[in-house]
């Protein structure tokens, strides 16, 4: 059982610092944040409504976002693995078969932290750009801007002292996302009564929260799809299922439909920006957690007996 | 210990294509017993079938007849995998670990990991102890190739498969490696060498194996194999022009006048080279 979790962490952790250092996830994420500081700039006519509109296109840049990404880096990594037969070196060590699909799927997701991080501060940084329902917090979109420019000139002055990029970025990314979040927090806002703080909507905590098992499920199932070993096929796949996923309790509510409701993996658990709470979050996390297990086990036998010439 | 490392009877592997239809028979029949202490050869031409069995023997291929025991247990059970090192035909490391990160990540695959020193000796032994902090993206093949041995052995196997190792080695890092095979041997371990460098097989190997077509049609000892029976040679320090010519008659009166010559026996090459080197580094000029 020791040497299991030790193998398991040691898998995870690689996969971990394979993320982090792909070149595509870096891409996501500056593309995600360049989108995340433009949104809540845009013109909406929404009456009332902006800072609550800005705010669910955010949690769903990050839901979105984040499982995309988490499917691309579990494909990379797992596919990648099987590809190059690094997976062939490590299963030719005493490592049981379905404990490496596993790992990697909890590495992935780990590897996704940053991303997960920086776009939920994204959308609590929203949430304060919009507070106003007509004037733009022009101090918040600044700073976030300004916080970006900083996370990647400090990427390029490490990349320049030989640390990968990506690596680098995944690092300086929550930094200056986190210090340019708690020097906004002192600031207020012209026209507006309290400090920085109180300009935040705090509500859409458990919400953020709750996106993370949906990213980790999303790595789960990528990374079960990728042990085909085709790529291409497993992104195809799991793209289709994370579409359907987001529309199950609408397509398979009844009747036979039901089966699949049960079979599929469904991402609404992870996405109420409403009416999210802590029991929920809960939740969210143990269907993650329960269907990523049975998804593996269901998929771990049959590469238990899958060749690898 | 069982002095049987690994047993396969009737060993066959069959792809299939798509429709499951038998496409290519990599391995038919074969009969495989590997010895405590033995270092044998797995030679064969291209598509002989030597690597697909080396990958049956590691479990990552499961044979479509035939039976495999490797340290006495199925090659898929992990306490069989405990003690065996593998190092593939190509290095597939991480290009981002450093080749000290490289062997830590496998030795904490195995059950008690691997004693904190064993990475230092290692990297020493493999010639690698000045770029253990380097990333493995950064190596030369040879390099690469070297922290790939070294991964092979850093859970102290018994039984090391070892395929194509000496590939993109400098003739240096071919008789490091050929030292560390002998040294293996010496210590009880098996060695199986897949190879296609005909002499170097013949410089450690104890036994050979030949494939054809996935048949073992050729095998045995390389002492009785290699053996010309019916012809002796006499080796002896270089000597005159009118000695040899009366060592030639002496012999000829005595074997007749078949085949009988003196020459001059000529090194190879690669002695030549790794002495020409050595006497580089020590400062000193072409012998």
């Amino acid at each position: 059982m020791r040497r299991a979790l030790r193998q398991f962490v040691t898998i995870a952790r690689l996969a971990a610092t394979e993320t982090i250092r792909s070149p595509f996830l870096a891409a996501a994420l500056l593309a995600a944040l360049l989108l995340a500081g433009v949104l809540p700039l845009l013109g909406y006519i929404a009456l009332l409504e902006k800072r609550r509109l800005v705010t669910d296109s955010l949690l769903a840049l990050l839901l979105t976002g984040g499982s995309l990404s988490a499917m691309l880096a579990a494909v990379q990594s797992v596919g990648g693995d099987l590809r190059r037969r690094s997976a062939h070196l490590v299963l030719s060590k005493p490592v049981e078969r379905g404990l490496w699909p596993a790992a990697k799927a909890v590495g992935v997701s780990a590897g996704l932290a940053p991303f997960w991080f920086c776009l939920a501060l994204a959308v609590l940084w929203g949430s304060r750009t919009a507070a106003d329902a007509y004037v733009i917090d022009d101090r918040a979109a600044g700073a976030f801007f300004v916080s970006l420019l900083a996370a990647i000139g400090l990427a390029a002055l490490a990349g320049r002292r030989g640390r990968a990029f990506p690596a680098a970025l995944a690092l300086a990314a929550p930094l200056c996302f986190t210090v340019g979040f708690l020097v906004l927090g002192q600031v207020g806002f012209r026209g507006m009564s309290g400090s920085g703080w109180q300009l935040i909507d705090w509500r859409l905590l458990p919400a953020l929260v709750m996106a993370a098992p949906g990213i980790a499920l999303a790595a789960a199932v990528a990374s079960a799809l990728a042990l085909r070993g085709e790529p291409l096929g497993a992104l195809l796949v799991g793209g289709l299922l994370f579409v359907l996923g987001l529309m199950t309790d609408y397509l398979f509510a009844g009747g036979v439909w039901r089966v699949l409701w049960v079979a599929l993996p469904s991402w609404l658990p992870f996405w109420s920006p409403e009416r999210a709470n802590w029991p929920e979050v809960g939740r969210a996390a143990a269907y993650a957690l329960l269907y990523g297990a049975a998804l593996h086990t269901a998929c771990g036998a049959a590469w238990a007996r899958k060749d690898l010439p | 210990m069982s002095d049987l490392v690994v047993r396969a009877e009737g060993l066959t592997r069959v792809f299939h294509d798509f429709w499951g239809r038998p496409r290519v028979t990599a391995v038919a029949g074969l009969n495989l017993s590997l010895q405590r202490g033995e270092v044998v050869g797995l030679l064969g031409p291209n598509g002989a079938g030597k690597s697909t069995t080396v990958k049956l023997l590691l479990g990552l291929l499961r044979p479509t007849a035939g039976s495999i025991e490797v340290l006495g247990r199925p090659p898929r059970d992990v306490a069989a995998k405990e003690r065996v090192g593998y190092l593939p035909e190509e290095s597939y490391l991480w290009p981002f670990l450093t080749g000290a990160e490289t062997l830590a990540f496998f030795a904490r695959l195995f059950d008690r990991g691997a004693p904190p020193e064993r990475v230092p000796y290692l990297l020493e032994t493999v010639g690698l102890s000045g770029a253990a902090d380097r990333p493995v993206g950064e190596y030369s093949k040879g390099m690469q190739r070297r922290v790939g041995l070294a991964q092979a052995l850093i859970n102290d196997p018994d039984l090391v498969i070892l395929d194509e190792p000496t590939s993109g080695l400098d003739p240096l890092g071919r008789r490091d490696v050929k030292a560390i095979i002998a040294e293996l041997a010496a210590r009880g371990k098996t060695v199986l060498l897949c190879s296609h460098l005909l002499a170097e097989v013949e410089d450690v190997c104890h036994r050979v194996v030949i494939l054809v077509d996935g048949r073992a049609v050729a095998g045995g000892a390389l002492g009785e194999l290699l053996a010309e029976p019916g012809r002796a040679r006499l080796d002896l320090p270089a000597v005159d022009e009118p000695t040899a010519v009366r060592l030639l008659n002496t012999v000829r009166e005595v074997v007749g006048e078949g085949d009988v010559h003196l020459e001059t026996p000529q090194r190879s090459l690669q002695s030549y080279f790794l002495e020409v080197i050595a006497r580089a580094r020590s400062g000193g000029g072409a012998p």
